[in-house]
């Protein structure tokens, strides 16, 4: 029986990078020769808690997406190690590995049509036009060395100190009370969003309307932690301890 | 050949000699004056069909729903020297995976390219939202309102595609899909035709 994990079946996989579980079943599936619609669930189960094994730490924040499907595997295994129940005459018994199998099918669907992206990619980057994008790396290196550019990476640390600075100085001119909060974080968002339509980017500090309660302001940057989270905004700095400027990424709707 | 005919074909290389991204059909057609974007298609396959002639080191590429001028790829070597860098660096594996689902199933959340990659993609899309590949087109109703993703008119410059139709049609992959899917519905106890060989 095909199900049978025999020894002498053991995949060398260590080596191998996958870029994700289902990467890894395709792979399997392909390197045992089995049928798709018939995969030897032990088989396959053993190969893949094999490899899990060998996973570098470096891979490891992707660990729990292999964990969660060698629990799948696990679990297919146990459902199909049960007596089957009696069936009437037209009723279909449902594969346990079924769902798995099409899922399996249309991750590989998307790979084949990568594949096809990547030959275009190719291809493409042997045409050139005119103001193509890349062109103006060229005009740069004609025209001297490009100017320093602004830096791109804005840490959690310096919005927390940016925003931490703010506060300090509202702390400091303001009379302290206490309100309602009565402004949730979508309806900042949508402010901040407005703003970057009506002025491509803004400052930071800007985003703050001085003599807003405070709580007004949490509830900005929280909104704006949730748009950098969503790659709805970028932020750079242009230097260290600087101004933090925030754009919009795409069209915001 | 009349002669308006050739002035005609000289205006529109000229058009396109001039512009800096692809012009469309309708557009040339409305500057070319008394132009159908039908006559536009027919001028851009003479003009290829010159340059072919004669020889020439470029071509009119339809793409991105318009027509440009790009060289031909054998002189690519050359132009690579030209150019400071290396152009922008190829796009990962698990970039053109994430991409492929994004332009089939677009608009689409980011928990929908999770499931279907197995993996999770945040990192992957905020790199091809910032290469202009994939852009936010708006939010899905119901909880969370999360953002939806679609392909840009870039992305289509990047492959060199036309349209998003010259993509293998999902039709033709959903009969593919369609045709196992049935071999799957076949009771356990009888084994299903060996599938039919064909990769």
């Amino acid at each position: 029986m095909a199900d049978e994990a025999q020894p002498g079946h053991r995949v060398k996989i260590e080596a191998l990078d996958f870029e994700g579980p289902l990467d890894l079943l395709v792979y399997l599936v392909q390197k045992n020769e089995v049928d798709i619609w018939d995969i030897p669930i032990a088989l396959v189960t053993e190969q893949f808690l094999a490899y899990l094994q060998t996973m570098t730490a470096e891979r490891l924040e992707s660990a729990g997406e292999f964990l969660l499907m060698a629990a799948t595997l696990l679990r297919i295994k146990s459902q199909m190690l049960l007596p089957r129940p009696q069936l009437d005459e037209d009723e279909e018994l449902e594969d346990p590995r079924r769902e798995l199998v099409l899922k399996i099918l249309e991750y590989q669907q998307y790979r084949e049509i990568a594949g096809q992206l990547r030959e275009r990619e190719s291809a493409g980057r042997l045409v050139f036009a005119r103001g193509m994008p890349e062109w103006d790396d060229a005009l740069v290196a004609e025209a001297g060395p490009a100017p320093p550019e602004p830096e791109d990476r804005v840490t959690l640390g310096d919005l927390l100190r940016s925003f931490t600075r703010l506060m300090e100085e509202a702390r400091r001119d303001r009379v302290h009370h206490l309100e309602p909060l009565s402004v949730t974080i979508e309806e900042k968002a949508e402010l901040v969003r407005e703003r970057l339509r009506r002025e491509g980017q803004t400052s930071f500090r800007d985003l703050f309307v001085p003599g807003e309660p405070r709580s007004h302001w949490i509830v900005t940057f929280v909104a704006l932690l949730e748009m950098v989270r969503e790659g709805e905004v970028r932020l750079r700095q242009g230097e260290t301890f600087g101004e933090i400027h925030v754009y919009a990424t795409g069209p915001a709707t | 050949m009349s002669n308006s005919e050739t002035v005609a074909r000289q205006v529109l290389e000229a058009l396109l000699f001039a512009a800096e991204e692809p012009l469309s059909a309708r557009r040339l057609a409305g500057l070319l004056e008394d132009a159908t974007a039908a006559q536009v298609a027919d001028l851009v396959r003479e003009l290829n069909a010159d340059y072919l002639r004669e020889g020439r080191a470029f071509h009119v590429q339809e793409i991105a729903g318009g027509y440009r001028l790009v060289t031909r790829s054998e002189f690519a070597g050359w132009i690579a020297e030209l150019r400071a860098s290396g152009g922008s660096p190829r796009l990962t594996q698990a970039a053109l995976e994430t991409l492929s689902i994004v332009a089939y199933k677009q608009p689409v959340t980011r928990a929908e390219l999770e499931s279907i990659r197995g993996v999770a993609v945040e990192g992957v899309l905020k790199t091809l939202v910032d290469r202009e590949l994939v852009r936010i087109v708006g939010r899905e109703e119901g909880l969370g309102r999360p953002l939806l993703y679609g392909t840009t008119d870039h992305f289509l410059e990047y492959f060199g595609l036309p349209s998003l139709d010259a993509l293998p049609r999902p039709d033709e992959l959903e009969i593919l899909f369609a045709d196992r899917e049935r071999q799957a519905e076949l009771p356990l106890e009888e084994p299903g035709p060996a599938a039919d060989g064909e990769e």
